[in-house]
């Protein structure tokens, strides 16, 4: 690259970077958008809260709706009356909130926190992302960095400067400069983020939760990240920042602040009869890895472990891979010497046994699963292995 | 285009129709299921085949399917190609449900509903196993329901059998709730009834 071409693509650098777009934070009386732009941003997402509510994944639930929305206006103090909570039946961990407050929270984000306060500050982070206006400020950005690219990139076409070569490769410059765009509206984006996840936890500590939680959701994030060894996106073009970088400024920003409440129990009473139904989906789509990773967790807060070794059964049996057959037998005999197991512990027992041809055992089980649920709408199949085993 | 480009894009036209065949089933004719089952319709179906599945419908896959799958075998999906396409990237493969031959009725059963959830449901439910004749041998049946990403809730029915080489045949009848299930579940029903194992 020659001078000449240096210098053109820094001063797109630079323009670009001068494209950033502020808008002054919500006033929370009035959650009503204050500009022509941000009308069109709340007409999109009124459709899509139509939508979402409208779908099969709105979690329809009165009893954790209104949980959620409970502590999300907690959180939000005097932006309560503009956000509305909505758990979204979706296995992976998310939340994203509109410009318009309609908030959706995914179940896989409900099955990996472990306490209300983790949980209000994944609200708080929304609820500023609302209170900050950064989708106005998105779009605004975003629109004034591709006018003044193609104002750019036109200029260095008009000067006769298309390209360079490197080697036998000939670079486009056009190319150059949309890479620093989208690299400079990604790092804009970062910063939004992290915005958000520090004011967000001011917000949960205002509303008298634990300021240490917040790094603990991103810590465990990152050991199940690290140990399913999960894609991340590349640095330069991602949205948010690193979670390992999330999990050190929150857990700086908390300090050693020991003050404020976790509500494990609250939380426990508000999802744990959700859970099995959380892990199931999980399962379906055959995270097998994340699903032992969150399991064996949870294990160690103590909340129905039999259930827990259950799910964990259910990892190895439906992944069959050599050797799990033997874990398999072991998770579910552990969910049944333990409080919290289902009914289903047995048959599944059965079931694994029953491939492992130790037929005696397998008819045990399926005899214990069906002194506990009679009346289950499979007990004549069950009754028919029992027949036919051993 | 040259003669160079050409050739594997007509190579690539001919593969892909040579995967799928659409065909009309005609009322009273019976049909062979891959060698290894037979059944008969009262009804007029149009169906489409791959290898180890035929899908049937009358007012469109949307709307209400029958699936016949035949002799599925040890690490075969649910999908239109059971047998695992090369053309589909492995790190897609290794999240599918797979059929394992020493599966059992309540193992298949959450094949399907696992299946159903990787095809977009929210959420499946199978209910209600139990033993069943697939023509004069042991099988097993159960209920299906589940919602679609769209709110639309669907229901459906399966007939199952696991031969004594460990393979899987299976018909599988899907329809939403409203309307479409309940039109063609007398019809279903006589088809499942008329199945006659042909090996």
């Amino acid at each position: 690259m020659n001078p000449v071409h240096i210098a053109a693509v820094g001063l797109a650098a630079l323009l670009i970077a001068g494209c950033a777009f502020e808008a002054p934070r919500m006033a929370p009386a009035r959650a009503a958008p204050q500009q022509p732009a941000e009308e069109g941003l709340w007409e999109i997402s009124r459709k899509f809260e139509e939508a979402v509510a409208m779908s099969g994944r709105k979690v329809d639930d009165p009893a954790l709706e209104a949980y959620l929305q409970d502590v999300g206006c907690r959180v939000a103090g005097p932006y309560c009356d503009g956000i509305r909570v909505y758990p979204v039946a979706a296995p992976d961990f998310n939340a994203s909130m509109s410009p318009n407050g309609f908030m959706q929270v995914w179940t896989g984000l409900l099955l990996r926190v472990e306490n209300e306060a983790q949980l209000a500050a994944v609200l708080g982070h929304e609820v500023m992302h609302y209170a900050e206006r950064h989708s106005l400020e998105r779009l605004e950005t975003t629109r004034r960095t591709a006018n003044l690219l193609l104002a750019v990139q036109f200029g260095l076409f008009a000067g006769g400067h298309t390209g360079f070569s490197s080697g036998p490769v000939r670079v486009s410059l056009g190319d150059v400069t949309n890479l620093v765009a989208g690299g400079y509206l990604a790092a804009y984006s970062r910063e939004h983020e992290e915005e958000a996840d520090r004011e967000g936890l001011r917000l949960m500590q205002t509303a008298g939760y634990h300021p240490g939680a917040a790094a603990r959701v991103w810590q465990n994030l990152v050991a199940e990240q690290e140990a399913c060894k999960l894609p991340r996106p590349a640095a330069l073009l991602a949205s948010h920042p690193p979670s390992t970088e999330r999990m050190a400024y929150l857990d700086q920003l908390a300090g050693s602040d020991a003050s404020g409440a976790n509500g494990e129990q609250q939380f426990l009473d508000a999802t744990l009869a959700y859970r099995g139904r959380w892990l199931r989906a999980e399962l379906a789509l055959r995270h097998f890895c994340r699903v032992r990773v969150v399991a064996e967790r949870l294990l160690e807060r103590g909340a129905n472990p039999g259930e827990l070794h259950y799910y964990l059964g259910e990892v190895y049996r439906l992944r069959n891979e050599p050797g799990d057959l033997d874990k398999a037998i072991e998770a579910y005999e552990n969910a049944i010497s333990a409080a919290g197991a289902p009914p289903e512990a047995h048959r599944e027992l059965g079931l694994v046994l029953q491939r492992a041809n130790r037929d005696a055992e397998a008819r045990a089980a399926f005899q214990a699963y069906l002194d506990r649920v009679p009346g289950s709408d499979d007990a004549a199949m069950v009754r028919a292995y029992l027949a036919g085993a051993g | 285009m040259t003669a160079a480009r050409c050739i594997p894009l007509l190579l690539a036209i001919v593969l892909a129709t040579g995967c799928v065949s659409s065909r009309t089933i005609h009322p009273g004719e019976p049909r062979d299921i891959f060698g290894e089952y037979r059944v008969m319709s009262a009804a007029k179906w149009t169906r489409a085949g791959w290898r180890n599945m035929e899908l049937w419908t009358v007012d469109g896959p949307q709307l209400q399917q029958l699936r016949l799958y035949a002799d599925l075998e040890d690490g075969d999906s649910l999908y239109e190609r059971p047998r695992q396409a090369v053309l589909v990237r492995p790190s897609v493969r290794k999240y599918r449900p797979k059929f394992h031959a020493q599966m059992l009725p309540h193992d298949v059963a959450e094949l399907v509903s696992s299946t159903l959830v990787q095809w977009g449901a929210v959420e499946a439910d199978a209910t209600a196993l139990r033993p069943a004749r697939f023509g004069d041998r042991d099988g097993f049946r159960f209920d299906i329901r589940f919602v679609s990403q769209g709110g639309l809730v669907y229901r459906g029915l399966a007939l199952g059998h696991i031969n004594a080489e460990k393979r899987l045949h299976l018909i599988l009848y899907l329809g939403t709730e409203a309307h479409y299930f309940p039109k063609f579940r007398e019809e279903v029903e006589a088809i499942l009834a008329s199945v006659e194992l042909t090996r």
